[in-house]
């Protein structure tokens, strides 16, 4: 299976404030993988560095074979239009429609026609149930919508890696259980790779394929999911798993 | 995936009625057009029936799903028939999905277009709304302030003693580069031509007067509203749309005292003295140039204060912290009253900017009309 995240020895710091040190893993092609840990912990963090927004202070994270940290502006061009990314809050762009707002990576990146980017953006809209509301605002949408129609987003150009900041909180059960489902469905049927900050149990244990947990400025553990929830002996990730059931 | 990577070949297998459009790569946005132009090349055939096969297709993505609904649709309303045999099974969901016609339809919403005597109602309409929340506005503030001056302790004076030093000592190099220079092009300019009658001496004169009375208060005024007004109203706005505003209604204050006072307060008090500052650097600007053209400096401060009376500087006095009170209202008024998205933020400062500076010169313009009748 090829890996499309290759992270080795990284070591993310603030001046002499350590984030997380030494850390090691890899995200396959068509594999679901969570960040989990406690609050605080730096798994937005983490994800800030996979996607190239910030520089760590050592160590490599390689994107489909390419050092994001040692890419050229160009190289990070490239990797960017590979990626989809859904922020923790959303971040639409307040000015557009959800439909503009899916529409934007399409008509920059993919030189689309008009037509076909809007019925493309209408899709995206649609997986997320969302295609009633195309022509609001952010300002005129509940907050789980935002999420959902960023989600949209970030599927816009069909990435093959996304990454996802907690994309179930604030989400009603059933929405979440679709967007589960469809998370899992675009895995498996398109062969996307998805990177899920999630405290979901129900995510975790239905749809990740492989997960690592942050504690204490290390990856205190990883693993298939029904490793980590039975055959790890580290104590905070037992009380991990034992709180969240 | 890379684009230079992604390709998109055809082939053609005819037979009496059906033409076989055999499609083998990539069926993705990096091939969108490939696959029109594949379409295209067929129908050029005339076939009657078009059969495609996709089983040589080793990437999909939803823009090339897209886009090979969109090439089957418009074959066939060229011709009777144009089949896809089934795709591979991973895809049928999302295929359902992309066929299905009501993705279309989904909501383009009618642009209202308001013609003639409609556009005329709907400004009135918006006129008097802006006109009914302005009342509403200046009224909260006058009963603000009849709070005020019945409990004067009710008035966060730290906050009020913060925006003083916003407005005030922070604004003193923006006054000194203006009035400086201002000063010293009016003295430059009116020496041109005062010279020829050979009255020189009355630079200093008209300089003082123009500045005191009228150009100190409208230069600070205009520095306010770039530097403070679209501060107070982007800030405000900002809240607005992180919900802050509601934050603290609910939590029981009121945003007027809370939010507008101690700006209006603030920047009512210390207009007078930034517009003070503006004469005093003014007037150094025409000392420079007066100094320039050999006069000395008793007889520059002498023929300065000349034509000037306390009353000139009472009502320059009065009049800056009407413009500041003004200046500071519109800002806190449109961030209250913006809408909640980003772009309200830039849309409320440009109109603090605009209103601003029209009601601070039609203030100035009625002020000036008031004093000539009362002979001031």
């Amino acid at each position: 299976m090829k890996t499309v995240i290759n992270v080795e020895h990284l070591n993310i710091a603030y001046d002499d404030f350590v984030v997380l040190e030494d850390a090691n893993f890899s995200v396959n092609q068509g594999e679901v993988f969570t960040i989990l840990g406690g609050s605080g912990c730096g798994k937005t963090t983490l994800m800030r560095h996979l996607i190239g927004l910030e520089h760590a202070k050592s160590g490599s994270i390689q994107i489909d074979g390419i050092d994001i940290m040692q890419a050229t502006a160009a190289s990070q061009k490239i990797i960017h239009q590979s990626m989809g990314v859904m922020f923790q809050s959303g971040a639409l762009l307040s000015s557009l429609t959800l439909l503009e707002n899916v529409m934007l990576p399409l008509t920059t990146h993919a030189n689309l026609p008009h037509n076909l980017a809007v019925e493309c953006a209408l899709l995206k809209l649609r997986l997320v149930q969302l295609e009633k509301h195309a022509h609001f605002y952010p300002a005129n949408i509940s907050g789980g919508m935002i999420k959902r129609a960023a989600i949209a987003r970030a599927m816009a150009l069909d990435a093959h890696i996304i990454f996802l900041d907690e994309p179930s909180a604030g989400l009603d059960p059933i929405s979440h259980h679709e967007l589960d489902h469809l998370i899992a469905d675009l895995a498996h049927n398109l062969n996307i790779s998805f990177v899920i900050i999630t405290h979901e149990l129900a995510t975790i244990t239905s749809i990740a394929d492989r997960a690592i947990i942050l504690n204490n400025k290390k990856i205190a553990a990883q693993g298939t999911v029904s490793h980590l929830m039975n055959e790890v002996d580290d104590p905070f990730v037992k009380e991990f798993f034992r709180k969240k059931q | 995936m890379d684009s230079s990577t992604a390709t998109l070949s055809f082939s053609f297998v005819e037979t009496p009625q059906q033409l076989h459009l055999q499609l083998s790569g990539a069926i993705t946005r990096f091939t969108w057009r490939e696959i029109s132009r594949a379409f295209q090349a067929a129908l050029q055939k005339k076939p009657q029936q078009i059969h495609v096969f996709t089983a040589d297709v080793t990437e999909w993505d939803t823009v090339g799903l897209i886009q090979l609904k969109r090439c089957l649709e418009r074959a066939q309303r060229k011709i009777a028939t144009c089949e896809l045999e089934p795709l591979p099974e991973h895809l049928h969901s999302l295929w359902s999905m992309v066929s299905d016609p009501s993705l279309k339809q989904a909501v383009i919403p009618e642009k209202q277009t308001f013609k003639g005597l409609e556009r005329l109602g709907q400004v009135i309409a918006q006129f008097g709304t802006s006109l009914k929340k302005t009342i509403e506005y200046t009224g909260e503030i006058i009963a603000c302030f009849g709070a005020f001056l019945r409990h004067p302790k009710s008035l966060d004076f730290k906050k009020v003693l913060f925006y003083i030093q916003d407005v005030g000592p922070n604004s003193i190099p923006l006054t000194f580069l203006i009035g400086l220079l201002f000063g010293l092009i009016m003295a430059f300019q009116s020496a041109g031509l005062l010279k020829s009658f050979g009255a020189e001496i009355y630079v200093a004169n008209l300089v003082s007067v123009a500045l005191v009375k009228e150009l100190g208060p409208l230069l600070m005024a205009i520095i306010l509203t770039g530097r403070i007004a679209s501060a107070y109203a982007a800030e405000i706005s900002a809240m607005q749309v992180n919900q802050e505003v509601d934050a603290l209604k609910v939590m029981g204050l009121d945003p007027i005292p809370y939010l507008v006072l101690p700006r209006l307060v603030a920047t009512a008090l210390i207009a007078p003295f930034v517009a003070l500052f503006m004469d005093v650097f003014g007037l150094l600007g025409c000392g420079i140039v007066m100094r320039a053209e050999g006069f000395s400096r008793p007889v520059i401060i002498e023929q300065m204060f000349t034509f000037l009376s306390f009353g000139d500087f009472a009502s320059s006095f009065i009049k800056s912290m009407i413009f500041g009170f003004l200046i500071a209202g519109i800002g806190c008024f449109q961030g209250l009253n913006s809408e909640r998205n980003a772009a309200a933020v830039g849309v409320a400062t440009t109109q603090t900017m605009v209103m601003c500076i029209v009601l601070v010169t039609s203030t100035d313009g009625l002020f000036t009309t008031l004093l000539f009748y009362l002979g001031v």
